[in-house]
């Protein structure tokens, strides 16, 4: 995928995402002009740049929606409910295209009838025509010929003029072709495909138009051309051509708009007396007439420039034969295109005049020179500009005043110059002054305050950090026997500043739950109009940041725990009235930080689990005796509901599965290194609490050896390591055991567990003794190292899939070393 | 290899050939950066729009022509335009 698609993704995401919070507190019935704006502004930011990717559904409907937001803004509309319903759909289902984009990288086939269906919607609700009156620069005419045309090189006007001319055609094809920023990333050349185009008779290529004109960064990898092509070939071969080209536009031009005045021009006398002489006769005569007109004016010793500028033009016009051709070319090779559309019976009458063409290296010249101006305002800086736009006015032909007083008065002497300067380059000057102007070229360094970067490119560095955690630990043993005091203190400030460093970046993987927020509220209508049932979803504490890992990963544990608060969790309307509850059920979603963790409750005010009947099932499936679950309180057997196959719903439906759903949510909380409990009181309804870490926090690991390969054991499982006797081993069958502190315990060796030899045992051995919830028991390995404070990682790839490593770690001589989760390795 | 960059010629001297690709707008973003740099089209047989739009944006001077037709043409044109100060 494209940089630039990845980017367009993620800021949809983020614009939906705040736009959905938004249209949450219009439902809360805050309808203020600002809300509005603040919505019309989001959706303005993806219309717009949708526009750079052919989403021409997506375009068209947030178009719709913008309008309407404007609308509502302005007062124009008045909200109501119907009107939220249009808008909360129209995102939802831009945001189920941004998704589809995210892993097709194209719009779903369905989305344009489903753009027309909800624009239309939209359409509805407006005031008849309204939707008409701002249309996306994408439907905007292509063309204004007379700037770009200007640009062509007369000899290719002339050759497309004389070809069109032979073909007896009136009109020769333009081509306006603006190939996407992000044309190169899928591997579209736009010069191959002029180089192929049939019948070329003209290019112009200029770098697109720049939002912000001033822009100093230049991607080479972002196509910047905007190319005008002219085409002598029949339409149909040239589409041909151009079927797989991004941003095509045709259009046509007619002869007379291919004469274009070459030069500055003082009006030619014999031009005027040509075309008043041709005016009188009949169309049809213009040949040999204006052969007769000539010749005499040709005998003239001097020719006028304009004559001179127009005689290639007349000699092939004589030569085809075009007598209908030949008054309004000489009325646009008199007065440029302008002349033409006033003068033409509508032949050409339908093209406005550009603004005066610049050659686009003296309107880069001019605009580097305003970015002096505004840079610097010295009077030297002055003096100089002043030059180069001197230079550039009389190559225009454009007067420029000239500043007598530059020394006097220097702000205002550059002020002037610079109204100067835009008034050449065809803007407004500004009534505005200079200072405001800063304040303007200020603005977009603010907006590029914040930088997105890569989550990989980010714990690349994360991971070299930890990496010169790892160096200062290790000098940190080397110094502690070191007499040197100032040696000491210095390490003890890297130590320092790395650890905030290490900090820093840590802080920059927390992101906020707004984005999980967000779909879960979307799931939560969907899951209410699926179900028939009347719920009200509140989300709360979507502010509240975590590592990104745990952010992703609570987000389909909270999709279980949500589907199934909805499905199993509240009542229908009917059977809450009859219990004497609110017909509009209530479930909530919170999430805060207690005590450096990360709490997330989802609470519903439905009818409680059945803890009568969760102990039946569990007796039935043998998961404890019946005695035991006798004494068990009636908190542990609503733990029980996390038993897999445990299902408390009477029916299974399609939404909430087959009871593997409470597992797997318990699986993949703990899998994040965090845990779940469920609270809940008969017909009050159920709380589920998720626990998990706010980061990838620092664990102390325990290292051990068997033969060659280095393991780590967590701490936290390890109740102490002790020396005994290999004679007190007591064996019994396959099972080792070794009294201990007055118990018999198990004795595992590490080498059996992996299935690798061990050492043959010595006198005396270190054994490690671990508490595991299945009890306590003790471990053998041939070595044990040392312990120390690191991170421990997730396993990526193939290993990820092996339950025995819970994660790895990097040792202090830098080698990997893999985590063992104890319990499942006893059990596997 | 499409791009030569003669670093020791004095001017900077950069020479594409064969077919010049959105492979070499890296390197030739680079050469570009050296001041008066001239570039050498005789061998080149086709211009990604990419090497086109970075050659259009700093202008160097072209000592020698392409002898491709189409850019030769069409290109060379609108490299001379932007020479002009």
């Amino acid at each position: 995928m494209s940089p630039l698609l990845t980017e367009f993704i993620v800021e949809s995401r983020e614009m939906l995402a705040g736009i959905d919070a938004d249209l949450e507190r219009l439902a809360r019935d805050e309808t203020t002009p600002d809300l509005f704006n603040q919505l019309f502004r989001a959706v303005h930011t993806i219309k717009g740049n949708c526009s750079l990717f052919d989403f021409q559904p997506m375009l068209a409907l947030s178009h719709a929606a913008e309008t309407l937001l404007a609308m509502l803004r302005d007062g124009e509309v008045n909200f109501s409910a119907a009107i939220a319903g249009e808008l909360q759909q129209s995102f939802d289902v831009i945001g189920n295209w941004v998704e589809y984009v995210a892993s097709h990288e194209v719009m779903p086939d369905s989305a344009a009838e489903q753009a027309q269906l909800l624009a239309g919607n939209i359409e509805m609700l407006l005031p008849e025509g309204a939707m008409r009156r701002d249309q996306p620069a994408a439907d905007a005419p292509a063309t204004q010929p007379a700037t770009w045309l200007a640009q062509m090189p007369d000899a290719q006007r002339l050759a497309a003029f004389d070809a069109a001319l032979a073909q007896q055609q009136d009109e020769v094809l333009a081509i306006h072709y603006r190939p996407g920023k992000g044309c190169f990333f899928s591997g579209e050349d736009p010069l191959f495909f002029v180089r192929e185009l049939p019948g070329l008779a003209g290019l112009h290529i200029a770098r697109q138009p720049q939002v912000e004109p001033l822009q100093e960064a230049f991607d080479p990898f972002e196509c910047q051309l905007d190319i005008w092509l002219l085409s002598t070939a029949p339409q149909a071969g040239v589409q041909q051509v151009l079927a797989d080209a991004s941003g095509v536009q045709l259009g046509g031009v007619t002869l007379a708009q291919l004469a274009l005045p070459a030069g500055p021009t003082v009006p030619s006398q014999a031009l005027a007396v040509l075309i008043e002489g041709l005016q009188q006769a009949d169309a049809a005569t213009h040949t040999p007439l204006l052969r007769a007109l000539l010749e005499p004016l040709l005998d003239t010793p001097v020719l006028e420039p304009q004559l001179i500028n127009a005689l290639p033009w007349l000699k092939s016009l004589l030569a085809a034969n075009a007598s209908r051709w030949i008054l309004p070319v000489l009325q646009a090779l008199q007065h440029g295109v302008a002349g033409a559309d006033a003068a033409t019976d509508g032949a050409a009458a339908t093209l406005p005049a550009g603004p005066p063409a610049i050659p686009p290296a003296i309107r880069t010249v001019l605009q580097q020179q305003l970015n002096i101006l505004l840079a610097d305002g010295a009077p030297s800086a002055l003096q100089s500009v002043q030059r180069v736009a001197l230079l550039c006015a009389q190559r225009l032909n454009q007067p420029l005043p000239v500043l007598a007083n530059w020394q006097a008065d220097a702000p205002a002497a550059r002020q002037q110059l610079v109204d100067a300067i835009r008034q050449l380059l065809g803007e407004q000057a500004p009534a505005t002054p200079l200072a405001s102007i800063e304040d303007a070229l200020q603005q977009p360094a603010k907006a590029t305050d914040m930088l997105r970067i890569g989550v990989a490119q980010l714990d690349h560095a994360v991971a070299q950090v930890e990496e010169l955690l790892i160096v200062r630990n290790m000098l940190l043993g080397h110094v502690q026997d070191e007499r040197d005091a100032g040696l000491k203190t210095q390490i003890a400030a890297l130590s320092r500043h790395l650890e905030t460093l290490h900090a820093t970046m840590r802080g920059m993987r927390m992101v906020s739950l707004q984005l999980p927020f967000q779909r879960l509220r979307k799931l939560g209508r969907n899951l209410a109009s699926s179900l028939g049932k009347q719920v009200e979803l509140q989300l709360e504490g979507e502010d509240v940041v975590a590592d990104k890992r745990i952010v992703d990963a609570l987000y389909d544990p909270l999709v279980h725990l949500l589907r199934n608060a909805f499905d199993h969790g509240v009542e229908p309307a009917a059977a809450r009235t009859a219990l004497g509850k609110p017909a509009v059920a209530s479930v909530r979603i919170s999430a805060s930080v207690v005590h450096d963790q990360l709490l997330l409750q989802v609470a519903d005010d439905g009818h409680g689990i059945d803890v009568a009947k969760v102990r039946e099932r569990a007796a039935a499936r043998n998961l404890h005796t019946e005695a035991a679950l006798a004494t068990m309180s009636a908190l542990d057997i609503q733990q029980l509901i996390f038993q897999p196959g445990l299902s408390t719903a009477a029916s299974v439906s399609e939404i909430s599965g087959r009871g593997v759903g409470l597992d797997a949510v318990r699986n993949a909380v703990r899998n994040a290194g965090g845990d779940v409990q469920v609270h809940s009181e008969w017909q009050r309804g159920t709380t589920f609490r998720v626990r998990l870490p706010l980061s990838l926090a620092l664990s102390r690991i325990l290292h051990i050896r068997q033969q060659q390969q280095w393991f780590a054991l967590p701490v936290a499982q390890i109740g102490e390591i002790a020396r005994c006797q290999s004679r007190q081993i007591r064996r019994f069958k396959q099972l080792e055991t070794l009294g201990w502190r007055g118990e018999v315990l198990p004795l595992l060796r590490l080498g059996d567990l992996l299935g690798m030899p061990s050492l043959p045992r010595g006198h005396t051995m270190e054994l490690i003794a671990l508490d595991l919830p299945g009890g306590r028991c003790l471990l053998e390995a041939d070595a044990i190292g040392e312990t120390v404070d690191t991170i421990v990682r997730p396993l990526e790839g193939g290993l990820a899939q092996m339950p025995v490593y819970s994660g790895s770690a990097l040792s202090s001589s830098g080698e990997v070393v893999l985590v063992l989760d104890m319990q499942e390795l006893i059990a596997a | 290899m499409t791009i030569h960059i003669d670093t020791a010629a004095q001017p900077v001297r950069v020479t594409l050939s064969g077919n010049s690709g959105i492979n070499d707008v890296e390197a030739l973003l680079a050469a570009l950066q050296h001041a008066g740099v001239v570039l050498d089209l005789r061998a080149v047989r086709h211009l990604h729009a990419a090497v086109l739009q970075l050659l259009l944006q700093f202008a160097p001077a072209v000592v020698a022509d392409a002898e491709d037709p189409f850019i030769h043409a069409w290109l060379q044109p609108l490299l001379a335009a932007r020479q002009q100060p």
